[in-house]
């Protein structure tokens, strides 16, 4: 039924350096349930946390989900982390009410579009929204802009709001961090 | 449209015998239902968040495998959520049950129709995203059944049940959600030996 592996899903060959260190900063932040919707800057970490028994990974068809999902695994006593490309903030906001209201804690690692060198001007209008967005809902945002720096704002947003007491909290990884997707003709 | 089952007898009997039985109810007449058998620690009924009941079910039953978990939500609520059963359907959780009670109306809003009144069979749709069995009760003799699947059988299962459009008195569950969070938790917690799949 998956068909062969095409060059656009392709670009990122190599596992980024914040990879490894991210995936241990959620196993050692009590991080049980990934909910996910991929993005090509998140493909290695989704590869990592699918292959990692401890971890249960559920394939969101709409990041909205991932907002229920993590409500309903703190409820349960756990601790949901949340996957998405910027775009998908979009998609969350209403869910995320229930978190604010509710004092809900989840933690959000979105990985930037629509910053420097976006090759599709249609991701530029949420990926500037992003991070005044989540704040209007009420999620903490840490925005970092190196591969070292991923892993910490990580293990930081899970204390503050898992053991912290504090509301959802965010990592938004730029744009730099993550690379630029190419599309057919791009430098034409 | 029929005649319609009656919604409070049927979330009575989905409740009943409750040991063991953690519930999430959708916003507006399900949460009114629920909370009309009884405001139960147990019970996290909805106040907004309108698509989102059977994803907060499936969150509950992934972090405790040892409760069965049901779900109560009207037909407008889980079609805002209808990607949810696509998601639903494709993992693992035996212990997730879902009830719809479906009225075809947005009853909080004025009773327009919904999108059921027009053919979408949301039975149908969660068997074809792989739930484990569906059905659809429309008559008491489909009840029995309709309650044990929900209830009991491997999941994700969901059942429809087609209730009357009629609008029941209010019973209206606490609206401060970190209360409702804070007892839910308390109960799960307290009472884990008395959980079972």
């Amino acid at each position: 039924m998956v068909g062969p592996v095409t060059a656009a899903q392709t670009t990122i060959e190599r596992e980024p350096p914040w990879v490894g260190p991210t995936h241990r900063a959620l196993g050692d932040g009590g991080i049980t349930v990934v909910g996910h919707v991929p993005d090509g800057g998140l493909r290695h970490l989704i590869a990592g946390l699918e292959a990692d028994h401890r971890i249960t990974t559920v394939r969101l068809s709409s990041e909205q989900e991932g907002v229920a999902l993590a409500a309903g695994v703190f409820l349960g006593g756990g601790r949901a982390a949340l996957l998405m490309q910027s775009s998908g903030v979009g998609n969350c906001i209403n869910m995320l009410g229930m978190l604010e209201t509710c004092r809900i804690p989840a933690l959000l690692l979105v990985t930037m579009r629509g910053q420097a060198g976006e090759a599709n001007p249609w991701q530029v209008p949420m990926g500037r929204a992003a991070a005044d967005t989540l704040r209007l809902m009420g999620v903490a945002v840490r925005s970092v802009g190196s591969a070292e720096e991923v892993a910490v704002a990580v293990t930081g947003a899970c204390a503050d709001a898992f053991d912290g007491g504090g509301p959802a909290a965010a990592v938004l990884v730029e744009q730099r961090v993550i690379g630029v997707k190419t599309f057919a003709g791009d430098g034409r | 449209m029929i005649a319609g089952l009656d919604r409070r007898a049927i979330t009575a009997r989905l409740l009943a015998d409750r040991d063991g039985l953690l519930v999430v109810a959708g916003l507006g007449a399900p949460a009114w239902d629920v909370t009309a058998v009884a405001d139960d620690d147990r019970n996290f009924p909805l106040w907004g968040a309108m698509g989102g009941a059977a994803m907060v079910g499936l969150g509950v039953a992934l972090a405790r495998p040892e409760w069965r978990v049901l779900v109560v939500t009207g037909d407008g609520e889980q079609l805002m959520g209808l990607s949810s059963l696509s998601t639903i359907g494709s993992v693992t959780a035996p212990n997730l049950g879902i009830a719809v009670l479906d009225n075809e109306r947005y009853g909080e809003t004025g009773m327009q129709l919904t999108t059921t009144a027009t053919g979408t069979d949301l039975a149908a749709v969660a068997d074809a995203c792989g739930f484990r069995r569906t059905m659809t009760a429309t008559s008491d003799a489909d009840l029995d059944a309709g309650v044990a699947m929900a209830r009991s059988e491997p999941g994700p299962v969901l059942v429809v049940f087609k209730v009357a459009a009629d609008v029941p008195p209010q019973v209206v569950p606490p609206r401060d959600g970190r209360r409702l969070v804070d007892r839910f938790r308390v109960a799960v917690a307290s009472n884990r030996d008395h959980g079972h799949g």
